[in-house]
């Protein structure tokens, strides 16, 4: 190894441990020695993969400020880690960090990861933040996963833009809020959304044969 | 009418000061013990209601009063008003509005009033300056009165502390309104003059708020003295956070411009705010807790988080828009508000009282988190 290459590297390798430092400097301050160096660790094995590890900083000050043990702290942001990279894998190829953090959300609320994967292919280059968003809203309202997934898919392979996304999940807390069944409510307002868009494909990659 | 003017007592606030929610309705009602000047008291029913909208960037406030004492102080008055919020220069704003009343309802059509308004306000901070302009016409037994006036003043807000200072100028031809007074300065002949400054200021307690005006005038004797000076004093004591019992007296001095008498008055009256239960947009359950979403032209979106509680509670919102930090509300008019601004994006909020528990605002889905609390989510396109 030249001296040139050493210096180079220990250059490098100064920057990432700095870079370290800084995002575990924005933790709360009243955080202990234990529970800093446990999400020093978390965010370490973030970077090295390339997940955005803003987001474990951000779950570790949540946790501090409501209180939470450094071990219940500690385990959220473990469990946060792994469901970023699950969401990146499942976004791939090139999700942003607002894209993995909305699949993070979503897995969290119970949404399958096979879906997101779903999701990219409907819109392989167009952010899915928002529909990612929907599908977490609608699901976290007591839907189940699949049959929610299965309308925001529809709609974004039928070409529905974000703001029907939005609108669609606005009018359905609107009607839950009203007294209506969640899955009543959804399918009324898909329809709604469905019958602005253009005709569907003769056969989709996304949505499962239905019956006559 | 001749001789003593026809009252038109503002006893039922028209001040459209409410609270901003995006439909607002407020009733109250009372009584009220009313001398005019030169004249024996009266006892008045008081009843009134203020309506308020908030889109985009109008707000639009109407209201409406009646005071009956079976006497020529009966009067129904009326008010329309829109502000106006400059996209590209928010701190500008554009208010006018119009507003008529009628005097003594056994014969409506012989006395009224009409006004007309326009102010300009320019915004910095917690306080700002005003500018406007405004003109009315005032009829009596078929004749009409013209009056003007140009007002500037300053407006501001420390803590729990806010006051204005105001300057007006007034110059009228209503004559009547000297034959009000029980001194009139001089015969009642001719245009008039009166010039204003009024100071306000209001201090909000725990449970209850008392706010203090104090007007000196200088000009001709529309008032009893040439040179004159009146004092009011009002306070809302919150039963609830939608309920509260409102006490007033003092003296109002003569106002040309609406066709107000000099009078000195004491009032009480009970008010109760409704806000419109549209599923589609707010709720309120138990926690009295409200979120609304606008859309920001340049992305993202204005999350306005309300809590009815009360004026003395220590209220805080917290979110991933402040990392997790509990970030204090403000006490805006009548309860706790914070403005923040969200990327796009699905984003997640919360509000505590008094240290409580974290709640979601009840018209967002709630989702609990790996902590054991639960939060509001925002999504925002």
């Amino acid at each position: 190894m030249t001296l040139r290459r050493f210096f180079l590297i220990s250059l490098a390798s100064g920057t990432a441990a700095t870079g370290v430092h800084a995002q575990v400097a924005r933790l709360d301050a009243s955080a202990d020695l234990g529970l800093r160096r446990a999400v020093e660790r978390e965010v370490v094995a973030a970077r090295a993969i390339g997940l955005p590890e803003g987001l474990l900083i951000a779950k570790a000050n949540e946790g501090i400020a409501k209180r939470a043990t450094p071990k219940r702290i500690t385990d959220a942001v473990a469990a946060l880690g792994k469901r970023l990279q699950v969401a990146r894998d499942q976004l791939a190829p090139n999700p942003s960090e607002d894209e993995i953090a909305a699949g993070a959300d979503a897995l969290y609320v119970g949404v399958p990861a096979p879906i997101l994967k779903k999701m990219r292919a409907a819109w392989p280059h167009r952010s899915l933040a928002l529909p990612l968003g929907v599908l977490t809203e609608l699901v976290a309202k007591g839907l189940p996963a699949a049959r929610a997934a299965q309308v925001v898919t529809d709609l974004m392979a039928r070409g529905a833009t974000n703001v029907q996304l939005y609108a669609l999940a606005q009018s359905v807390q609107g009607d839950v809020a009203a007294g209506w069944a969640p899955e009543a409510a959804l399918d009324l307002r898909a329809r709604g959304v469905m019958s602005l868009l253009p005709p569907a494909p003769a056969a989709s990659a996304f949505t499962s044969p239905r019956r006559p | 009418m001749r001789g003593p003017a026809a009252a038109c007592l503002l006893i039922v606030a028209l001040n459209g000061a409410a609270a901003q929610a995006p439909d607002e309705i407020r009733v109250e009602a009372g009584a009220a013990e009313v001398r005019q000047a030169g004249n024996r008291s009266r006892a008045a029913a008081l009843m009134g209601v203020t309506w308020r909208r908030i889109n985009e960037r109008v707000v639009t406030t109407a209201s409406g009063s009646v005071t009956a004492a079976r006497d020529s102080i009966d009067t129904a008055q009326g008010l329309l008003a829109m502000r106006y919020q400059f996209a590209k220069r928010p701190s500008w704003r554009v208010e006018s509005g119009v507003a008529g009343a009628v005097f003594g309802l056994k014969s409506l059509a012989d006395d009224g009033n009409g006004a007309a308004f326009t102010r300009v306000q320019r915004a910095r901070g917690m306080s700002g300056v005003w500018a406007g302009a405004a003109t009315s016409v005032t009829n009596r037994t078929g004749d009409n009165f013209r009056s003007s006036a140009y007002d500037v003043g300053v407006w501001g807000e420390y803590r729990r502390t806010s006051g204005t200072i105001a300057a007006v100028q007034t110059r009228s031809l209503d004559t009547d309104l000297l034959s009000a007074s029980s001194l009139p300065s001089r015969r009642p002949f001719g245009a008039y003059i009166v010039r204003d400054a009024t100071v306000t200021v209001q201090q909000t307690f725990s449970a209850f708020d008392v706010a203090a005006i104090g007007t000196i005038r200088a000009g001709e004797g529309v008032t009893t003295k040439v040179n004159d000076r009146a004092f009011q004093l009002a306070a809302a004591f919150y039963l609830s956070p939608v309920v509260a019992l409102t006490v007033s007296g003092g003296r109002q001095l003569a106002n040309p411009l609406r066709a107000l008498p000099d009078a000195k008055f004491l009032s009480a009256s009970v008010r109760v705010l409704f806000l419109r239960r549209d599923p589609a947009v707010l709720q309120i359950d138990r926690y009295g807790t409200i979120a609304m979403l606008r859309q920001d032209p340049d992305g993202g979106a204005t999350l306005t988080l309300r809590v009815l509680a009360n004026s003395a509670a220590r209220v805080e919102a917290y979110g991933s828009f402040s990392g997790w930090q509990p970030v204090p509300m403000r006490w805006v008019l009548d309860a706790w508000e914070l403005q923040v601004h969200l990327p796009p994006g699905p984003q997640r909020v919360a509000v505590r009282i008094n240290g409580s528990q974290w709640r979601a605002p009840a018209n967002l889905t709630k989702v609990t988190d790996e902590f054991g609390g639960e939060a509001g989510l925002v999504v925002v396109p």
